[in-house]
Order: C-alpha cells, then structure tokens, then sequence
C-alpha cells in the first residue's frame, strides 16, 4: 500500500518559482496496475521520480506500507530504491559501455551479491523475457523493442514489488508496444504493482485504474 | 572496490582521448618537477657550498710583472727569492686565514695515447683538438693547487679518502706529494696509488690521497664555476729547503710568484685591504703588487644567478602546476557533465550521490596516480638523488593535485539535485 498525503513540489526556473505538486493526495493498492496521463510539464515524472525514491518531496509524506520514505536520508532511499522499485524508462537508460548481461546486472552489483548469484539471476531474468541470445550483445546493436525488454529485465531482476514506468511504450511500434504490455500485464497478475505514465490511451486500457494530473494534482478518470 | 575499478575502467575507455590527455598532461607535470626538484636540489648545494663566502668582499691580488722582460728581470735578481718567500710569508701573516691561493696550473703526467684520458687533459674543454692538447710523452693534466686556507674555505667534500693535513702543505724532500683527485678519476686510481709527474717541469711522486665527490666546485677570479670532477687537486707546497741548483731555484721562484698572486676574502673596507697590502709590500720590499678587481664581482655574479635560478623555477613550477590544475579540473567537469545520463541510470539502479562521487574520486587518483607512480620509479632507477625528498615532494604534489582537481567535481556533486539530473539525462 502506498501513501501519498500532502505532497509538494516546487522548482526554480531563473527567478521563476514552478510549482509542480500541489498538496497531491494518492492511494495505490498492492497489486494495482494503474495509469498517469497528463500533459507535458503537468508533474507526472516528478511524481514518479518521487515515488521512486530519486526525489524528495518538498512537503508532504510519502508511505510505504509502513515505511515513510519521505522521511529517509540520500543513502536510505538508495537502499529502498534496490530492494522495492524497478525503474523503466522512456528511453530505456542503458549504459552504452556495458553489454546486455552488464547492464541487466547493475542494480544487483549494488546489492554486492556474489559474481555466481548475479550470474544465475541475469541468465533466469534473460530466459523470463526471452532474450538469452542477447546476453553479450552491445547495446547499441539492439533493436528499440530488445533495448526495452534488456530495461525491462534490469528494472525486474532485484524483484521489486513496485515497478515504475516512464513512458515506456513512447519509442516502440504498435507490435513492439503490445509485446510490452502483455509483458506488464503479466507481471500484475504475478503480484507487482505497476504505475506507469503515458500519453497513450492504449496503455491506459492496459490499466486497472487511471489518474488525470493537472495543476500539480490528480484526479481520477472513470473508467 | 570492483565496481570502482570496473567504473573508472570504462570511464576511461570511454573518453579514451580525453583520459589520455590528462594523462599526458598530469606525466609532464611529474616530469617536470622531477627535474625542477634536481635542479632545485643543485642550486641548493651550490647556495650552501657557498653560503659562508655570501658576506665576504672578494679581492685578488696581482703582480706588476705583466710583460715577460719585467718578469725574467726579476727573476735574475739575486736575491728575488728570498724576497717573494718572505713576501709570501708576509702575506699568510697578514691576511691569515683571508688569504686564499687557487691557482689553475696543468700538471704533466704520463698517460698513453688511450682517449679515456682525453677529458683530463688541460683545454679539453675549450674544444681544441686533441692531437694538439697532447704532449708526449708528458701530457698535461689539469690540476690546482690550493693552499690551507683556501681548502678550509671552500671546504671540499670527499667521497673516500683523507682530507690534507696542515703539514701537506709543505713540502718534505723525498717524499711523495698527497693529492686529491676528482670524482671521475676514481675508476682509474685508488687510495694510495703513486703517480710519476712534472710540475712547473720539475719531478714530482704524488700519491693519492683520497677521492672528492662529484659537482664539487671552487671558484676564483678566472672561473666562478670551477668544477673539480676532472681535476687533480694538489696543495699549494711552501718550500722551506734552499734550491739544490739553479733549475730548482728558478722552479721556486716561479712557484712562488703563482702563489702571491692569491684573492683576499673580508669583510672588510677596501681601504683597510689596500693598507694592509702596502704594509706586506713594505715590509717585504716587494712592491710590484697590487689588488685588481677590489670587488666581488665573482660572487656576486654566482649568488646573483642562483637567484634568478631560484625566482625562475619558482615560477616556471608554480605557473605549470596551475595550468595542470586547472586543465585537470575542466576536463574532470566536463566529464561530469558528460555522464549526466549514466549517472541517473546507476541511480535508479540503487547508487547513492557518494557512490558516484567515488568513482569520479577514484578516476582522479588514478589518472594522477600511475603517472605519478611511474615517474617516481623511472626517478629511482634513472637518476636516484635525494629519493626521499623527492617521493615526499612527490606524494605533496599528488596530494595537491587530487584534491584541487577534485574540489570543483565535488562543489557540483554538493549543489546537484537528482531531480535535475534525471530531467538532463531524458
């Protein structure tokens, strides 16, 4: 169960002050799959940076079931960010440098698991979406659908009860989307909760729920 | 630690060029201050070596028999031994420890035609030709003669062997003669070894007597630099003996006209040196004297170059240190900026803020770091002097170095916002 009560965010554009959370109020049920859509600027990714734990509300509380992330230091939400949040993004954050394998891998060198348990995990995590024979492939040979699915298994391999996504059908093509949806959708009926921001009315019709944000708050949209 | 590792691995490999670029950059600054720290390290020495001169007015004494008629006319005087000895004598009463005798005068030695000698020999430095320098089957060697005080002055540092004795300063019949030989002698004599010469044409046995180290110089009004490495050290002999015949007294009378024509080292006003003189000329009834060049020019000239020398490497490590610095800085900043994007990843990943400073830390040691470890161990098995110095001076810089570099990547990590940072990586 996730809290959001009163929260608040604000940025600096020059002498400009924007604010882009206005005293947000939000409940997500564990294993709730839902949709944030809302114009460009509206505060969909900030709030879900802050979910994520890469952000901080400037007022406000955010719960985690019984824990309150708002209130934890740098180090803390790093911690919180491995062992709860898988994060996906529009355009997929891979690491140039480092293979499929390296990158699927990242989160759980922070974990300092040892080099045999990030093996097994990776391999399992490759064969679970089905791109074993990407393993040792360089990033920037894949397609835009491989590259999703290779940050889709990064974002999965800690096993995370909350997987956060930013527009993560933005870059693909009708087939490539729907391969990713079904993805998500499978991964909802096996217990995660998603929350995923979009413009696209498709994947909203993917969600449980969808939630309309304007002028730093959010309304819920009837289905 | 891994993770580090793997980080600044890729980091580099990524910006090959630009890590190289800094890597050249952050050698040429250990290289360069590895020969500033040598340099520096010889003017040092050369400062303290003649430090106790600093304060002293440097005078040098002349005679008046300038042209050769005045001088053999002399030389025919009865008497005219007697006179320069007690002249002599005069001047060491006078003048005591002030007087200073440190003459350039070639010694002949019998060497063969083998060219490892060459660089012995008198006016090897000048450029002559060889065959011209060579004499047979006496060749002359160079050498000086020094007397007591003069050894004390400039106090001449051995590397074995014994310093003179005041008794070697005066001549015994008979016996062999104790010389010093300078430091690139050593691998063709040892302690104790005779030597058959001629000095001033007359025979001399000399033995050696020890070794001086090497770069030790001495100077007079000829030369402010008179490095003593391919020299034969010998001291000035007094002779308290009459001459055995004619040659030996004309031998006598030509030794000792070189050692009048000694310097005068005071403190004090030149009138009171010019007085002083004109009591020993009286006295000894030698008038043909006289003090040329009642300044210290010599010295002044020495001590004013070793200034310049100091004031110029001063500058020169100051203003290249700073150029490191700040190009190190900026291409460390601008690598930061750079690596926005990778940096939101590892976040999202699970890294904290410090996790990422670490890395840039840890490229910064290492890019300054190897450089600086290899030149440090070239230092040591190429040039060696004063090693502990040197790595001390060294681990400062290396320190000095990080962390001014760092400073500025840690002025941006302090002031960053992840928000930021995700928003500049989309």
């Amino acid at each position: 169960m996730i809290t959001l009560k009163d929260l608040t965010k604000s940025y600096r554009s020059g002498e400009r002050k924007i604010d882009v959370l206005k005293e947000l109020d939000l409940e997500i049920e564990q294993g709730d799959m839902l949709a944030i859509m809302g114009r460009s600027g509206s505060g969909k990714s900030t709030l879900l940076n802050i979910l994520a734990g890469l952000d901080t509300p400037d007022s406000g509380t955010y719960r985690y079931h019984q824990t309150y992330v708002s209130e934890m230091n740098g180090n803390e939400r790093a911690k919180f960010r491995r062992q709860n949040i898988g994060f996906i993004v529009q355009n997929y954050a891979l690491v140039d440098s480092k293979n499929v394998f390296e990158n699927i891998a990242l989160p759980l060198r922070y974990s300092k698991l040892s080099k045999k348990e990030i093996k097994n995990k990776v391999e399992h995590m490759l064969m679970e979406l089905n791109i074993t024979k990407l393993k040792h492939k360089a990033v920037d040979t894949l397609s835009g659908g491989e590259m999703q699915r290779v940050a889709i298994a990064r974002a999965l391999i800690q096993d995370p009860a909350l997987i956060l996504a930013d527009e993560p059908t933005g870059s693909l093509d009708v087939q490539t989307e729907s391969e990713i949806l079904d993805i998500f959708t499978k991964l909802n009926q096996q217990g995660k909760t998603l929350v995923i921001v979009t413009h696209d009315q498709v994947v909203a019709d993917h969600c449980h729920n969808t939630y309309y944000m304007q002028d730093g708050m959010v309304t819920p949209v009837a289905s | 630690m891994k993770m580090i590792l793997n980080e600044v691995l890729e980091s580099l490999k990524r910006r090959k060029w630009f890590s190289a670029l800094i890597a050249i950059q952050v050698t040429v600054l250990f290289l360069t201050s590895a020969l500033l720290f040598l340099t520096y390290t010889h003017i040092e020495g050369k400062s303290d070596r003649l430090q106790p001169l600093k304060e002293l007015n440097f005078y040098q004494l002349s005679d008046d028999l300038a042209s050769d008629s005045k001088f053999q006319a002399f030389l025919k005087r009865p008497n005219s031994l007697q006179i320069i000895k007690k002249f002599y004598k005069n001047l060491e009463h006078r003048f005591g420890k002030r007087f200073v005798y440190l003459f350039n005068q070639h010694i002949d030695v019998k060497i063969g035609d083998d060219p490892k000698w060459d660089k012995f020999l008198y006016g090897y430095e000048h450029g002559a030709p060889i065959e011209q320098l060579k004499k047979h089957p006496y060749n002359p060697l160079k050498a000086v003669q020094i007397n007591e005080q003069g050894f004390t002055r400039f106090s001449i540092p051995l590397s074995n062997g014994h310093p003179f004795s005041a008794q070697d300063f005066h001549y015994r019949q008979g016996e062999a003669v104790p010389v010093l030989l300078g430091a690139e002698y050593q691998p063709f004599y040892q302690v104790g070894d005779e030597i058959k010469t001629k000095y001033l044409r007359k025979d001399f046995k000399l033995v050696v007597r020890g070794f001086i180290q090497p770069d030790t110089f001495v100077f007079n009004a000829n030369n402010p630099e008179l490095y003593l490495d391919r020299y034969i050290v010998m001291p000035a002999l007094q002779f308290s003996n009459s001459p055995k015949n004619e040659a030996d007294e004309r031998f006598q009378k030509i030794h000792y006209m070189q050692l009048i024509n000694g310097m005068i080292f005071t403190n004090e006003k030149p009138y009171v040196v010019r007085r002083d003189l004109e009591q020993v000329k009286k006295a000894s009834g030698f008038t043909d004297m006289q003090l040329i060049g009642a300044n210290s020019d010599s010295l002044d000239f020495v001590f004013s170059v070793i200034r310049v020398n100091v004031e110029l490497l001063q500058i020169m490590s100051s203003a290249l240190f700073v150029v490191c610095i700040l190009s190190i800085s900026i291409l460390m900043v601008t690598k930061f900026q750079d690596n926005f994007r990778n940096m939101s990843i590892h976040l999202s990943s699970g890294a904290t803020l410090n996790q990422l400073f670490s890395y840039f830390l840890a490229e910064i040691l290492f890019i300054v770091g190897l450089p600086g470890l290899v030149i440090t161990l070239w230092y040591k098995q190429v040039i060696d002097v004063s090693f502990g110095m040197y790595t001390l001076m060294n681990l400062m810089l290396f320190s000095l170095t990080v962390l001014i570099s760092a400073l500025p990547l840690y002025w941006q990590f302090s002031k960053i916002e992840i928000s930021s940072l995700l928003k500049r990586s989309e």
